[in-house]
């Protein structure tokens, strides 16, 4: 006797016979289903919204150990990209190595089976990694070349990826690649820098075995995966090695006099008001060291302070004056950032302090 | 050892000690001394040898529950600490200062 089936969801209003019609049809095509997939734990959720990730994940102290892939994967749903190519302002002969690379993911299969190479590469590319320092536009790219494929994206932060849970990890990792694959999506994992990172050799910990963990079964996923897998890194020093063939790398860096330019021609758009003088070539020569999100948030402040003056058109000063704030807030935020010194340095300095009766234990202010 | 050697020359020559007393040290103004100190002696030009040179920190924990935090600048071509070192003692570090350090004595600011 085949299990029963619960549905939750019709309005009261709804008239018993429209309401049976509808169960009746939904049960039929969850047993074709369900026939079809030969999944005992199946479950579905109709509606024009997403479903919320069960309770138990949003804040529960427990993992949930019985949730299927299906289930876990859930969480991650496509959308459809928000940037084209033409918004990408990097170099020229960058955008085509990104390009014929996004393209010859799609031929892996003539490439690699068809023409034989896999004989020589064993595990080729599967995945690009974008890295470079904040704001250089690698969200942007990825979003870019989802549209470029014709595909939908799935966001994964390594956030969400990661868990408190022993365990869940490597599951999340899975439902990831098996929520992309399924939505026929683009999978985009945002900071990405501890799932590449080398494996740990000295493990002590179960902290770091979960993280082994992690990256072991990015490498499984990646092998068996179909699909377009797009990494955003911002900095990694040592690249596990498994990845080194199966992950293309394309360094995105801080735009130049000239990308300066097209950023700021393309982010002041057509649309917005400016004032006869806006002189964009000091803009450019103002904005050294900026990246394009910087840029951007200039365009942003300038337009939002002309609107709340009730003016009719924002002036270089406005853009000059967004330009100067950034820096100066730019430079409040960058603070230093410790790290453990080395060996030699902890030598070197603690000698030239004893020398000089400072930082010694009873040096001269001891007590 | 010949670094150690040449530091404690150099050192040794050092006799500017600036020392402070705070209540709570907080990590903003470990972080303002370098930015202050930067500009003073560079400007706004970074050129090779700022980024050879390292800021630290050495921190104690005292018998008498103070902490004493020594900041100065390393210069890793020469392997020489610059002579503006400076030594504070307090009371108690904020949370910020409490993570860079954690348990290590001396931490490292690139």
């Amino acid at each position: 006797m085949p299990p029963s089936l619960f549905f939750d969801g019709i309005p009261d209003d709804v008239p018993e016979t429209v309401a049976a019609v509808a169960r009746t049809r939904l049960a039929r095509a969850f047993d074709d289903l369900a026939r079809h997939t030969r999944t005992e734990r199946l479950i579905l959720h109709v509606g024009r919204n997403p479903p919320r990730p069960p309770a138990s994940r949003a804040g529960g102290d427990q993992p949930a150990e019985t949730e299927t892939i299906e289930e876990r994967a859930r969480q991650y749903v496509a959308e459809p990209p928000r940037y084209r190519f033409d918004q990408l302002v990097i170099p020229a002969d960058q955008a085509d190595a990104l390009l014929t690379a996004v393209a010859a993911l799609g031929l892996r299969s003539k490439i690699y089976g068809q023409w034989g190479l896999r004989r020589i590469e064993p595990s080729p590319s599967v995945a690009l990694n974008l890295h470079g320092p904040p704001g250089t536009g690698k969200t942007l790219a990825a979003h870019a070349i989802a549209a470029r494929l014709g595909t939908p994206i799935i966001m994964a932060g390594y956030a969400e990826i990661e868990s408190k849970f022993h365990g869940d990890g490597p599951k999340n990792v899975k439902a990831a690649f098996h929520a992309a694959e399924r939505q026929g999506a683009l999978l985009f994992i945002d900071e990405a820098d501890s799932l590449l990172s080398r494996r740990l050799t000295d493990v002590t910990q179960g902290s770091e075995q979960a993280i082994n963990s992690m990256r072991s079964q990015i490498v499984l996923c990646l092998d068996q995966f179909t699909g377009v897998v797009v990494f955003s890194t911002n900095l990694v020093a040592n690249y596990d090695r498994a990845f080194e063939s199966r992950v293309r790398h394309f360094h995105f860096t801080l735009p130049g006099p000239k990308a300066r330019a097209a950023i700021w021609s393309k982010l002041l758009v057509p649309d917005l008001p400016l004032d006869p003088d806006v002189d964009l070539a000091r803009l450019c020569a103002a904005t050294d060291g900026f990246s394009g999100r910087d840029i951007k948030l200039a365009v942003l402040a300038a337009a939002e302070r002309a609107a709340v003056d009730d003016r009719q058109a924002v002036t270089h000063r406005d853009l000059e004056t967004a330009v100067a704030q950034l820096k100066k807030a730019r430079e409040q935020l960058r603070a230093p950032q410790g790290r453990p010194a080395t060996e030699a340095e902890r030598r070197a300095i603690e000698a030239g302090l004893a020398a000089q009766d400072a930082g010694s234990p009873n040096g001269l202010c001891g007590a | 050892m010949v670094i150690e050697t040449i530091l404690l020359t150099a050192v040794a020559a050092l006799t500017v000690v600036q020392l402070v007393v705070e209540l709570i040290l907080k990590f903003r103004q470990i972080a303002e001394w370098f930015r202050e100190r930067r500009s003073r002696l560079y400007g706004n030009v970074l050129n090779t040898a700022d980024r050879e040179r390292v800021g630290f920190t050495l921190q104690d924990l005292m018998a008498n529950g103070q902490y004493r935090t020594v900041q100065g600048v390393f210069n890793t071509a020469t392997e020489q600490v610059e002579t503006d070192v400076r030594q504070i003692t307090s009371r108690g570090i904020d949370a910020e200062l409490a993570a860079h350090h954690q348990n290590r004595r001396l931490v490292i600011y690139p």
